[in-house]
């Protein structure tokens, strides 16, 4: 399409000069020229944006995990051996993949500073990575497994991104997920995280929004609604619209006061990286196909998703997901060994240097 | 010997330790009453535990007071008596530091003690939520080990010369000017990082005295 565009340009710029050459002049017909080029460009930049890069650069289209790689020609045997890695690194943490899912799924893999003709290609269902210095495998193979998860959670549907993040971090190291998770669930001051640090499985489902809060407590004890309250909004004392509601929470201890406030508030969930952990779980209770069934179809609400990845009930998928959490607890904080050895030996180096002073020789 | 060099230096720093072991004493208990862990109405945790962070970091500017003083009070007689008195024991220079350094260390121990107790009874009057741990014990450690090589360090200083002691300071001024004057000319060179920084991390000498004190953590 681009190519007869830019055919018609071309013609319209022979032509011109052969008809009605001595009624123009020739600053007019410059500008007629520039204007049509304009317009022609701008057609040429809303097309297909693979078909504005081929006439730049010659393009090698690789497969790889379910995605379609393509890169440069020059560089596609560095990639090949990057995608290997990342091919088996997917497989082995997904499982099966949702291949349906992937269809025409693209990563665009630059290498070095990427020009205008590369810059058009990030679109929606494009991922773009842009490889700048030496390249080494395990980093590319990173980059790729992001791109994977970036595209999953894309075609996972709203509800997914909404609920696990647009990055769906599920290459992520458990361990670490998990261990992030309990700080979070520890300082939470929300009622439902609280009770699901202390045992209650289906206060863990409000609190990662896998279900709706149907405590008429609402979310927070009255002391945690004030210490929100105080700590979110301790700089606006002087908003009309805040202030006396404000007064009445923190000061005067008004429980409804502080429940109007925090209602402009998000709802107070676990974050999405906790969702992801719950994600992790149902995929290694549910085996192979687990990420497969999760993707088959994006329309059932998450906890239906979950319930059919794990091949369990929502309950039992969130008292195991409970107990990696607490068991991921970090270790109690030490000082350790080494650094008691060095600030004893650095002391004694010091008392040395005394000993040997100069000074009263 | 040493049990008279140690009464002597006890008199010098009698009011410093005590002040010192009353202010170690009273800094835990605070922390956990200013955080809101002593009869909560509620529980806004992240926010509990960013004020026990920010108030434990009096106890390394405690360890760097009491190293100071200390090692002043262990040379000041000296220097007021211009060295007479120890110029006329019958031991070697050597051994006459090594004992003035060892009273010091052994004045530290009421100071750690002090901390250690104020860390046991503040923590022991909160109310910890489930899912934290309080550590009385390791504030203690990490401030005993503190207060030494700080105590240490500037012990070396007093028993230099002042030249020595203005060949130091003079590199450490130069040493930040000489930052400042890269950044006002607009040249990305961090010398902080490669001189400074690593008297702060580990293996440095000054390791203990930085980083987060936390009293209540996960």
């Amino acid at each position: 399409m681009c190519r007869v565009l830019l055919a018609l340009l071309l013609v319209t710029g022979i032509a011109g000069p052969l008809g009605g050459q001595a009624a123009e002049s020739r600053e007019a017909r410059l500008a007629r020229l520039r204007a049509r080029y304009a317009e022609l460009q701008a057609r040429a930049e809303r097309q297909d944006s693979l078909a504005a890069l081929r006439l730049l650069v010659r393009l090698d289209t690789l497969r790889a995990a379910g995605l379609t790689v393509l890169t440069d020609s020059a560089q596609a045997p560095v990639l090949g051996s990057a995608l290997a890695a990342f091919e088996q690194q997917a497989r082995a943490q997904l499982g099966a993949l949702p291949l349906d899912l992937l269809r025409d799924a693209r990563v665009i893999v630059r290498f070095g500073n990427a020009g205008p003709g590369w810059t058009r290609l990030i679109t929606e269902d494009a991922q773009f990575l842009q490889i700048r210095g030496a390249v080494r495998g395990d980093d590319l193979a990173r980059q790729l497994r992001h791109s994977l998860a970036v595209v999953l959670a894309a075609r996972g549907g709203t509800a997914l991104q909404q609920w696990a993040g647009a990055d769906l971090r599920i290459f992520a190291d458990p361990a670490i997920l998990l261990e992030a998770t309990y700080i979070e669930l520890t300082t939470s001051p929300a009622r439902p995280a609280r009770a699901c640090l202390g045992g209650d499985v289906p206060a863990c489902a409000v609190a990662l929004d896998l279900a709706p809060l149907t405590d008429p407590r609402g979310w927070y004890e009255p002391g945690s609604a004030r210490a929100v309250v105080q700590r979110a909004l301790r700089l606006q004392t002087n908003d009309p619209a805040v202030a006396p509601r404000y007064r009445a929470c923190v000061e005067d201890a008004d429980l409804t006061a502080c429940q109007s406030l925090l209602q402009s508030f998000p709802v107070p969930r676990l974050s999405t990286r906790a969702a992801v952990t719950v994600l992790q779980r149902a995929a290694a209770m549910g085996g192979n196909q687990a990420y497969e069934r999760f993707f088959a179809d994006s329309t059932p609400p998450i906890r239906a998703r979950l319930e059919r990845a794990a091949g369990v009930p929502l309950d039992s998928l969130l008292g195991e997901w409970r107990a990696a959490v607490m068991a991921a607890r970090p270790e109690p904080t030490r000082v350790p060994r080494r650094s008691q050895w060095t600030a004893v030996l650095w002391a004694a180096v010091f008392a040395v240097a005394a000993a040997g002073s100069t000074r009263w020789r | 010997m040493f049990a008279q060099i140690f009464r002597m230096q006890g008199r010098a720093s009698a009011l410093g330790v005590t002040l010192a072991a009353v202010a170690g004493f009273m800094v835990p208990i605070m922390a956990v009453q200013r955080a809101g862990f002593v009869n909560p109405s509620g529980w806004d945790i992240a926010e509990m535990l960013t004020m026990v962070e920010s108030a434990g970091s009096l106890f390394p500017l405690l360890a760097i007071v009491l190293g100071l003083l200390l090692a002043v009070a262990a040379w000041s007689p000296d220097h007021r008596g211009q060295h007479v008195y120890a110029l006329t024991l019958p031991i070697p220079r050597w051994h006459y530091v090594v004992l003035r350094f060892a009273a010091g260390t052994v004045l530290l121990i009421p100071v750690i003690a002090a901390v250690w107790v104020g860390g046991l009874v503040a923590t022991d009057a909160a109310t910890i939520p489930e899912g934290l741990r309080v550590y009385p014990g390791t504030i203690a450690l990490r401030f005993g080990l503190a207060a030494l090589v700080a105590y240490a360090a500037v012990f070396a200083l007093a028993a230099g010369t002042k030249r020595t002691a203005a060949i130091i300071f003079g590199t450490l001024v130069g040493i930040i000017l000489v930052q400042a004057l890269l950044e006002l000319a607009a040249i990305r060179v961090d010398v902080l990082r490669y001189t400074l920084l690593p008297l702060t991390d580990w293996p440095g000498p000054f390791e203990m005295l930085f980083g987060r004190w936390m009293l209540i953590n996960v």
